[in-house]
């Protein structure tokens, strides 16, 4: 490196020199002009019963742009705070007789002081003005909003503890749940214990069976869409009916032999009466297991019974005759015996 | 035995830089004219060539810091503070420390022993005041662009953010915290002659970092 001149030395520490202290008073200037120093301002008054947030130096902003700054708080003779904005002549236009003046605090970030002019058609705000500056506070509310929400804990804790009303209806939901979700299902809910479930479902399966041991009995067939007993009885007893129904005229020796044949056929529909009585007998006897629900069951038997009984005692009058019309046995009481 | 050879060595540096301090500006009127040539000569020739160097890596630096605290204030929602945060941090704080070690590391230290002690000084002092100037507003126009872009229309609100933020005090303060360094920066040859260069570096830390905490004290305490 070739060494310098004293003229080009002498060039650029020069120009070193005026560039500092360029620098050093063009820094000094701009931060002046930053703060305002170069406007002429108007100063307006602002009183607040609480001046809690606000600090010198901060703010006024108009829909979000900066007017003017707090230059100083003080609190004066009323007992109220008073905040002395400077605003500059160039942006005091925006302040109008008719705007209001807010301090907001919020529970994050700074303090705000905010202008809002409703009608722009007011004449503009005086030099020395003094307004009123409302307060909204975010966090004026906290201490009520603090109070409910404590009430309402409180209120959670009562429905949720061990003893509350809201957990024993879920205890009760749980076994009742359980019950349905168990073998027996609806009907331990229903009867309140799987004790009483297993009765309903024994008495039912009881009940199955009798109607289906009645059916087999009774009608000697399966179950379904079968004629009903007294039909069958009368179909049996039928042929006796139309002998009984001809008047017995003498012994005449020609219809000997018919009355003998009548006479078999007799014997033979009593026999099968004589069966159906014995089965009867067993029916009747299943029938006296029938609980309060075999109502119906039990209707239609005391109609057969009923039946049964007419067409015995159809059975008995037509041997009665027969003693009489025919004194091959004298008495009675010896049953039906053909010589 | 240590801390007694400590205050020794301390009180004569001190004594030393005063000396300078006062034949810098309480030099007769024969003695300016006299170290003028020299004090021109050790300006242009300490201070002009490592501008370029310095101001590449103090605009690097400061890229870096507003990158991470816009970042940072915009994930958090914030971006209104980033502005200040940057010109708090870098401008007030960090840039006229980082000037002033640039500016001792590479103007003062280094020819403590070879040239003119007066004109070493004036050197050093304009060098530390020049360059934390620089990098300040060099700093401020980058932030500036970094959050706003190349558009005019956030000028009005930063400089009005940076007004709110230079309050007179805070200024006043600013203002003597940069003499300090300076003044430090340029005295401080004077002071460690005899040390070796871990000594000298050691010193000079501890030296700009007591201004620092005066500083800071004045400005938050």
């Amino acid at each position: 490196m070739t060494p310098l001149t004293d003229e080009q030395v002498g060039r650029r520490a020069k120009l070193l020199i005026v560039l500092t202290a360029f620098l050093l008073v063009g820094s000094i200037v701009f931060i002046l002009y930053a703060r305002g120093a170069f406007e002429s301002s108007q100063r307006l008054t602002l009183i607040t019963e609480d001046s809690e947030g606000a600090t010198v130096g901060m703010s006024l902003t108009f829909a979000g742009f900066q007017l003017g700054r707090v230059t100083r708080i003080r609190l004066g003779e009323d007992g109220n705070a008073h905040l002395e904005v400077d605003i500059p002549q160039s942006e005091a236009h925006w302040l109008k007789t008719s705007s209001v003046f807010t301090l907001e605090r919020n529970l994050l970030g700074g303090t705000r002081l905010k202008a809002y002019s409703g009608i722009l058609d007011d004449p503009v705000l005086p030099d020395g003005a003094v307004r009123p500056l409302l307060r909204g506070d975010a966090t004026a509310d906290i201490p009520r909003v603090a109070g409910t929400a404590r009430e309402l804990l409180e209120n959670l804790q009562s429905l949720t503890g061990s003893d509350s009303p809201l957990v024993r209806s879920l205890q009760a939901i749980e076994v009742a749940s359980q019950r349905l979700a168990s073998d027996r299902g609806a009907l331990a809910v229903l009867m309140g214990n799987l004790e009483g479930a297993d009765r309903l479902q024994e008495a039912i399966g009881d009940l199955q069976q009798l109607i289906a041991a009645t059916n087999e009995k009774v009608l000697g067939v399966g179950p379904s869409g079968r004629p009903k007993s007294a039909d069958r009885l009368k179909e049996r007893l039928t042929p006796a009916g139309t002998v009984l129904s001809d008047p017995p005229t003498g012994p005449p020796a020609s219809t000997l032999e018919a009355v003998n044949e009548t006479l078999q056929a007799t014997q033979a529909t009593l026999r099968k009466a004589q069966e159906s009585l014995t089965k009867l007998d067993t029916v009747l006897e299943d029938t006296k297991a029938i609980t309060g629900n075999a109502r119906a069951a039990s209707q239609d038997l005391e109609q057969l019974r009923y039946e049964v009984e007419t067409s015995l005692r159809t059975a008995d009058e037509l041997m009665r005759d027969l003693q009489r019309v025919w004194p091959l046995s004298q008495d009675p009481e010896k049953g039906l015996a053909l010589p | 035995m240590i801390q007694r050879n400590w205050l020794y060595q301390t009180g004569h540096a001190s004594l030393e830089m005063g000396k300078l301090f006062v034949r810098m500006f309480a030099a007769s009127g024969s003695q300016k004219v006299m170290a003028w040539p020299a004090i021109e000569r050790a300006i242009a020739e300490r201070c002009l060539p490592v501008l370029p160097g310095f101001l590449l890596l103090s605009s690097l630096l400061s890229l870096v810091i507003i990158r991470i605290v816009t970042v940072t204030a915009q994930s958090y929602g914030l971006s209104e503070f980033a502005l200040e945060v940057l010109v708090r941090t870098l401008v007030l704080e960090l840039l006229p420390l980082y000037s002033a070690i640039f500016v001792a590391l590479r103007i003062s230290l280094p020819a403590r022993r070879a040239h003119s002690d007066i004109a070493q000084a004036w050197a050093g002092l304009l060098a530390s005041l020049l360059f934390t100037g620089l990098a300040s507003i060099l700093a401020a126009a980058l932030a500036y662009l970094m959050v706003y872009g190349l558009s005019p229309w956030g000028l009005g609100s930063y400089i009005g953010a940076v007004g709110k933020i230079f309050t007179p005090a805070m200024s006043f303060i600013f203002l003597m915290k940069t003499l300090a360094f300076s003044l430090a920066v340029a005295l401080l040859p004077a002071g460690l002659a005899k040390a070796n260069e871990l000594q000298a570096f050691t010193r000079l830390i501890a030296l700009l970092l007591l201004v620092e905490a005066v500083s800071l004290v004045g400005n938050y305490a």
